[in-house]
């Protein structure tokens, strides 16, 4: 039988699309009903006040080769999918913190809980994929926000994204994209409206 | 007076509860622009510091301990001393109490401590979360009783020209025969863990409350997140050398000198005890009394 060749799932943000309307960290928090003073998804801007070098991109959990929060769990909570995606058991998770001194983007996150507003167990992005708990159920639902790649579709953030900026996918569908958007930049672009010289043939 | 101190504490009180109420300030966020690129600093280096070096050296520290204290025991043996003569009085009503808080604040710390760390071992879920909470509590119970056990025994802590004496003979460990020491009202040994437990724990305290508020405003790294993974590196590098010293502490009190807890709980020790293992405290004791 010959072995199934899995995908690597990316995100990938598009600096030149994104135009820092911050609709992936709304559609994200909302579409996954994360507690408040939780973002899965932030939007950054950097060189912010420079002319001609500022740019805004979208990051959260980059379901990293290697993840280091995976690599420091002192339970081991992490485990990662054939197709890359990095998710957590929140049943194990003891919310010590330490994937979040490993994380190099800042993606784990503790809402408080409990009657004290303790640290409670760590929340991140899933990419959409839900968790270890049955897939559908009330539970994953609960804990992990929508399963939408069990749905066959796009994660939220990346299927609200009104420029395409931030895409997500197999990783060489993704770089397939990004290389046709990068060979096309600047050809074919339209000089006038469509249907204008129809409309008015004499000009 | 009285009335003034007791408003500012209930000022700070709802200060507390109110800050813990609200969503804090997110300052990660903040500094994400600048800290994404600076991670091959400090982040890398908490990597593999908790990958490769903590886990082993815990059990490695208290193996070797645990060893040794059996080879001890079973080469020198335990210190028995005459429990019928007089009475001295080493320690009073308030020594002993910030002692027994000292000590039960370490008792939940360590042993918490160690299951955080091995938390895989004990299954994570919610034993090891109720154990997180129980360290936070016992680091509260220190932050309480670190001032006065500093102030009450700092004086009689500094090193003394006795000392080398203590340190030539091995304490008087590490024969089977009684031979004066030559320490004072504390040994090098004592006088060690006390500074260890003081000064140290002060600083696991430090390290360990940046890492349970997380987000607050601090000026010593560039970035929060710095801070974090500095004080995760430091609280166990630092935990090492006390958990060594509370084990020590511990084998020394109950198993080698017989009659140290008794001592501990009422205040007193026995002269023949005194006489040996304290022996410049006996001598200035002995002069006060003649006098």
């Amino acid at each position: 039988m010959a072995e199934y060749k899995y995908g690597r799932m990316k995100f990938y943000c598009d600096v030149h699309r994104c135009i820092n309307c911050h609709g992936c960290e709304v559609a994200c928090q909302e579409g996954n009903e994360l507690p408040l003073g939780i973002n899965r998804r932030r939007v950054i801007t950097v060189n912010e006040g420079v002319e001609n070098k500022e740019y805004s991109l979208s990051i959260s959990c980059m379901h990293c080769t290697d993840a280091p929060c995976a690599q420091v769990c002192p339970v081991q909570c992490f485990y990662i999918r054939a197709d890359g995606i990095v998710l957590h058991d929140k049943d194990k998770c003891i919310g010590c913190g330490y994937c979040l001194y490993a994380c190099p983007f800042g993606a784990p996150q503790f809402p408080r809980d409990g009657a004290f507003g303790i640290r409670g167990v760590m929340d991140k992005c899933t990419m959409c994929a839900g968790g270890p708990a049955p897939t559908f159920s009330d539970k994953e639902k609960r804990l992990y926000g929508q399963n939408r790649i069990a749905e066959g579709k796009v994660p939220l953030c990346a299927a609200m994204c009104a420029t395409n900026a931030l895409i997500v996918g197999d990783a060489a569908h993704v770089s397939d994209i990004i290389r046709t958007r990068k060979l096309e930049m600047g050809h074919g672009v339209p000089t006038g409206p469509y249907g204008w010289d129809v409309a008015y043939p004499n000009k | 007076m009285r009335k003034f101190i007791l408003t500012l504490l209930s000022l700070f009180l709802a200060r507390g509860v109110a800050s813990a109420a609200l969503p804090p300030p997110d300052i990660i966020r903040q500094q994400l622009v600048g800290s994404v690129p600076h991670y091959y600093v400090w982040g890398t280096r908490f990597v593999e510091f908790q990958t490769s070096y903590f886990k082993i050296v815990y059990i490695l520290v208290i193996g070797a301990l645990l060893a040794g204290f059996f080879l001890h025991y079973i080469i020198f043996g335990p210190k028995r001393f005459e429990e019928g003569g007089k009475k001295i009085k080493f320690f009073n009503v308030f020594n002993i109490i910030v002692h027994w808080i000292a000590a039960a604040s370490f008792t939940l710390l360590i042993p918490t401590g160690l299951i955080i760390v091995y938390a895989k071992f004990f299954g994570g879920d919610g034993f090891v979360r109720t154990m997180r909470s129980l360290h936070d509590l016992g680091a509260a119970l220190f932050a309480i009783v670190l001032i006065p056990l500093f102030a009450m025994w700092v004086k009689d802590m500094f090193l003394h020209p006795n000392d080398f004496k203590w340190l030539s003979t091995g304490g008087g460990y590490f024969t089977k025969q009684k031979i004066e020491t030559g320490a004072c009202k504390f040994n090098p040994g004592q006088k060690f863990w006390f500074w260890v437990a003081t000064l140290l724990g002060a600083f696991m305290l430090a390290t360990g409350a940046a890492m349970f508020f997380q987000q607050f405003k601090q000026g010593i790294f560039k970035y929060q997140i710095d801070l974090l993974r500095f004080a995760a590196i430091a609280h166990n590098v630092a935990a090492v050398v006390i958990l060594a010293m509370f084990l020590v502490h511990l084998y020394m009190s109950l198993f080698v000198v017989k009659g140290s807890l008794r001592s501990m709980l009422t205040g007193y020790k026995s002269e023949d005890e005194v006489k040996y293992l304290h022996s410049s405290f006996y001598k200035k004791y002995v002069e006060k009394q003649d006098k």
